[in-house]
């Protein structure tokens, strides 16, 4: 229902006026570097990832600040089972041994960086099972667009939070797709991703990651799309509320994991 | 407790009124101010008796007066700004009616400059008032050559738009919901079309437009920020005329007249968008099919039943319609309708009662396989006002009045077929019921002094039937209560005081002083940077309190060069209780629990306006400049440090001219600079999952690039010839003369071009638009 919205506010914006851009220089504030964490734990039996890094000023390149030292942990709080994490590459890395996440469990995961510990909690959701992909074609002012559209059944009775990672021949789609069942608990869900940029022709290879993840996980990623206007106009910025504790950015997610590829026809 | 007060208050006026009366033999003056050539009465006209003293008064709101004055010989001057003077003795021995037609310089054909009581401005204790005439709106240049009476008063001290070509405004830093915006009494929940760009009023349907930016009398109140009155047009009670205009966006058409000549009229004005005809050319069946276009209807009639009571009623309907064949469907738009009745009790009390209705709702509709379903949404009441304008002695014009307003909001009601996959939910309705009473008595305490002093009460009752939660400093609920229909759930009382003061140190100078409350019970819920016709209403209730806001100002006022200048310059300072934000990564579409996610906190917001303006002559026009500083302060808010609101403009400078070249010919041009707003920007970036995220240090730390824009009109009138009915009138504009690509959003993003840069990309609207529109009136 979102992009919809969002569709008709660039309809309507675009039949009004030819807006102009333009690439501008604008005198940012550097802020002092805070730690940035990003941690993932899902049901598939891998070696989970942990990445460590801190801020950069705007006008520095995108390469991650990598933290090498850090120590990282997670414990399975049901089980109260300890994994540690170890340092694998230049990129602020740390990986577990290989092992399974559950649904249902709690995940505490702990970073250390010098004197200070960061943690967070995450949920592993009830697994929802991903059905099919299937390609839909909608015409916008006589141009036909494709989409891919998500279906699954729904859980009913709880509250099911959902992300999509969308890869078009192997290559990750910006922007953040997510839902959150209020508007269909227990119902068999079509969702539409309404992706912009590459438009999907015809040949081109689609792989969807279909994740559940937890109520924090799902608000964070949506704040951050509400800044480029999901859901409405875009609102002010701010940083997304993390669930990490000490003041540091990113978030840990404990999800469920589903992939499915389709081929545009 | 306050109730008695006021009846105390009257008894008192009323006592001290007879008393003058019986020790000087006090008579009544009374009657109606009309335009002569249709009927129409005259808001705000000057009624003047000039003896041994001076006694004078304006025509109210439905062109009526009432003047209480001693025996004698008197001048009497009626006078009205862009009208001919009517002058003429009167010998007062006993009460007597006088009913008086101006005529208007327009049939004239030449400037009239002869108005009297030019000073009003200098001497009403009323501040931050501004009247705008609607002549010169039609005169003034503007996007796409719509005229518009919301884009016109943003040229106005303290006054600021809420983005480029946007209708929308800010008044003296409060937000865009902040504003009580009245068409014939009627609340417009949402005063704009089309995402912003154009007004929802038309401006051949209005007669008249008066804001208030502080010090608002006592018979306005539900909003922080401002009040816009706004009036609609009788209907011409001598002759038919059908006026109309073809424009590059919309066209318009009025039609007016009596009913029953003298007695009765009626005037329906509208206008609708043609930009979607074009869509009609297209070979693509599902564009062929799409809608995207906006109207407007008002209607108004009014009977003059005999010489105590008149009736008026009018309507307001206008929708926006967007669609694509077979995918979605989405229109919303505001209904208001008012019926009034004017009665004379005495030539002492008039009275009017109101019983108004008015309604904002949006449909949104998808029509996609599996995944059909509709979202209706509205905000309406019903209000039932009853004013009295009491005329005690000269020096004494009291005010005093009852509204009993019965608010609901229904948020969202989703429907969907069976075979959808989404569900079928409500989410429940708000009810509220709000009771104000007011009194206000305008008292000239001598020649120099003049007071105006008063003060509402309103209750606001939040309403069952519900479901209510309370909720801890996160969000989770704690308790529920569940009430029934009708029953209370909270209930708030405010009093709110309002005083105003001004001091004529001679003819031309004044200085004035004032205080004022006003509390909100009706809040919009937006953080986003532009407005949407999805934005969300909510009420007071066990959570949410009203909105408070105290306002003192002081001003002074100057006319010179025998009136024809005006020049004034106002001080505030205004402190806001109980401003709402929300958290982070809030969805308000289909919220149940909205208020789990609101945060509350303070506001401030201080400044000076200076005003100069030349009113008469072949040249006219003003300068407006306004230095204020609005604040925001929210606990979980950048560590509860005070910040910039979005609406922080340091300068704001407007100067417009109207020259009248020749009869014919009029041009004039508008010129607007202001400091960029304040926004968001990141003061440093990280990666997660591969994309670029970015870090935010403070809110609306930063600036965009300053705005600003000259605009230029022409509007070439016909030759007058007499006995031709027939007229027709062209209207040149040129928005964005120098085509300034003006900041309408800043981005910033990974640079398309290397993957491994980000930059900040600047996105302009409206560059350089010519407009040409077609008047004509038969």
């Amino acid at each position: 229902m979102k992009n919809l919205i969002l569709i008709f506010f660039a309809i309507g914006a675009l039949a009004l006026f030819n807006a102009c851009e333009k690439v501008i220089d604008v005198d940012l504030k550097e802020a002092d570097p805070l730690i940035v964490i990003e941690g993932n734990i899902s049901d598939e039996f891998v070696a989970h990832k942990v990445t460590v890094s801190r801020t950069k000023a705007f006008t520095e390149n995108n390469q991650v600040d990598a933290v090498m030292d850090a120590q990282v942990s997670v414990k399975d709080l049901t089980l109260n089972k300890l994994y540690l994490f170890s340092a694998t590459n230049r990129f602020g890395e740390y990986k577990s041994e290989l092992f399974k996440g559950a649904p249902g469990h709690n995940y505490e995961l702990s970073v250390k960086v010098g004197n200070q510990t960061y943690t967070a909690q995450s949920a592993m959701p009830e697994k929802v099972f991903l059905d099919s992909l299937s390609i839909t074609a909608i015409s916008f002012f006589g141009e036909e667009r494709k989409y891919v559209k998500v279906n699954y059944q729904d859980m009913p009775n709880i509250a099911n939070q959902y992300r999509y990672v969308l890869y078009v021949n192997n290559e990750k789609v910006k922007g953040y797709f997510l839902d959150f069942d209020r508007f269909n608990d227990g119902k068999y869900v079509n969702s539409t991703l309404f992706s912009g940029d590459p438009e999907l022709k015809t040949g081109d290879e689609v792989k969807l990651e279909f994740q559940c993840v937890d109520m924090n996980v799902y608000r964070y990623f949506f704040a951050i799309s509400q800044i480029g206007g999901n859901g409405g106009p875009p609102t002010t910025p701010a940083n997304p509320t993390s669930n990490f504790n000490n003041g540091a950015l990113g978030y840990f997610s404990a999800y469920t994991k589903e992939e499915k590829s389709a081929i545009i026809p | 407790m306050f109730k008695k007060l006021i009846f105390f208050h009257l008894l008192l006026s009323l006592f001290v009124g007879t008393n003058i009366a019986q020790a000087q033999k006090y008579f009544v003056l009374n009657g109606t101010v009309k335009d002569g050539g249709t009927g129409e009465t005259l808001i705000g006209a000057s009624v003047q008796l000039k003896g041994a003293a001076t006694f004078a008064t304006v025509t109210n709101a439905y062109g009526y007066y009432s003047l209480s004055v001693p025996a004698g010989v008197y001048e009497l001057v009626y006078s009205y700004v862009g009208y001919q003077s009517i002058s003429q003795n009167i010998s007062i021995g006993g009460d007597a009616k006088r009913n008086v037609s101006l005529t208007s310089a327009n049939q004239l054909n030449e400037i009239v400059v002869n108005a009297e009581k030019r000073n009003a401005n200098v001497e009403n204790p009323i501040m931050g008032v501004q009247k705008l005439d609607v002549k010169e709106i039609n005169s003034i240049p503007v996007l796409f050559g719509e005229r518009d009476i919301l884009k016109t008063l943003q040229l106005l001290p303290g006054i600021k738009s809420a983005g480029e070509g946007n209708s929308g405004f800010y008044v003296r830093g409060g937000s865009t919901d902040q504003n009580l915006i009245l068409l014939d009494e009627a609340t417009v929940y949402n005063a704009s079309h089309l995402l912003g760009f154009f007004s929802t009023f038309n401006s051949d349907a209005i007669k008249d437009a008066t804001i208030y930016k502080g010090g608002m009398p006592a018979q306005y109140g539900g909003r922080l920020a401002s009040v816009l009155d706004i009036k609609m047009n009788d209907g011409n009670k001598k002759d038919y005329t059908v006026e109309g205009g073809i424009g590059l966006i919309a066209s318009r058409l009025k039609v007016e007249g009596p009913i029953k000549k003298e007695k009765s009229s009626f005037m329906v004005s509208g206008r609708r968008t043609y930009a979607d005809s074009f869509l009609a050319f297209s070979s693509d069946t599902s564009v062929k099919g799409s809608t995207l276009y906006f109207y407007d209807l008002n209607a108004k009639a009014n009977f003059i039943l005999d010489d105590k009571n008149t009736i008026y009623l009018s309507g307001y309907f206008g929708r926006d319609k967007l669609g694509i064949t077979n995918s979605f469907g989405f229109d919303w738009g505001n209904t208001t309708a008012t019926l009034r009745l004017n009665h004379l009790f005495s030539n002492r009390l008039f009275s009017n009662t109101s019983l108004i209705y008015s309604n904002y709702n949006y449909l949104i509709k998808s029509l996609l396989e599996d995944n059909d379903f509709n979202v209706k949404s509205a905000i309406r009441n019903y209000n039932l006002k009853q004013d009295f304008q009491f005329t005690a002695n000269n020096a004494h014009e009291i005010k005093f009045g009852l509204n009993l307003i019965h608010h609901t909001i229904a948020p969202g009601d989703i429907g969907a077929s069976a075979a959808s996959s989404v569900n079928a939910t409500k989410i429940e309705n708000r009810n509220g019921l709000e009771l104000a009473a007011y009194f206000s008595d305008e008292y000239n305490v001598n020649d120099k002094l003049h007071l105006a002093y008063g003060a509402r009460i309103s209750n606001f009752s939040a309403l069952g039937s519900g479901t209510f939660h309370t909720y801890d400093e996160d969000g989770n609920i704690l308790t529920n209560q569940t009430y029934k229909s009708g029953e209370l759930v909270k209930n708030y009382f405010n009093l709110e005081p309002r005083i105003a003061a001004s001091y004529q140190f001679s003819n031309n100078k004044s200085v004035k002083a004032s205080y004022t409350r006003n509390t909100q019970n009706l809040h919009l819920m937006s953080n986003s940077t532009a407005t949407s016709p999805t934005d969300l209403y909510i009420m007071n209730s066990n959570n949410v309190k009203p909105e408070i806001a105290d306002q003192i100002a002081i001003g002074y006022f100057n006319n010179f060069k025998d009136d024809t200048y005006e020049f004034s310059a106002e001080l505030y300072y205004k402190d806001m209780k109980n401003q709402i934000e929300y958290r982070n990564g809030t969805d308000l579409r289909g919220n149940k629990n909205v208020e789990a996610d609101l945060l509350f906190g303070d506001g401030r917001a201080y400044g000076v306006e200076l005003f100069l303006k030349k009113r008469f002559g072949k040249f006219n026009g003003w300068i407006g400049y306004t230095l204020a500083k609005t604040e925001r302060q929210f606990d979980q808010i950048d560590d509860g440090r005070w910040f910039n609101a979005k609406q922080d403009r340091t300068h704001d400078l407007s100067v417009v001219g109207i020259y009248k070249a020749s009869p014919r010919w009029t041009l004039s041009s508008t010129f607007v600079y202001n400091t960029g707003n304040a926004v968001t920007y990141p003061s440093g970036k990280y990666q997660l999952d591969g994309e670029t995220v970015f870090y935010y240090s403070e809110r609306n730390g930063y600036r965009t690039p300053a705005y600003h824009r000259l605009d230029f009109s022409a509007t070439l009138e016909p030759k007058l010839k007499p006995g031709r009915k027939y007229q027709s009138s062209w209207s040149f504009g040129i928005y964005n003369v120098y085509n300034r690509k003006n900041p309408f959003s800043i981005d910033f993003e990974d640079d398309p071009n290397d993957a491994s840069r980000t930059q900040a990309v600047q996105t302009s609207l409206f560059g350089i638009i010519p407009s040409v529109t077609w008047n004509f009136k038969f």
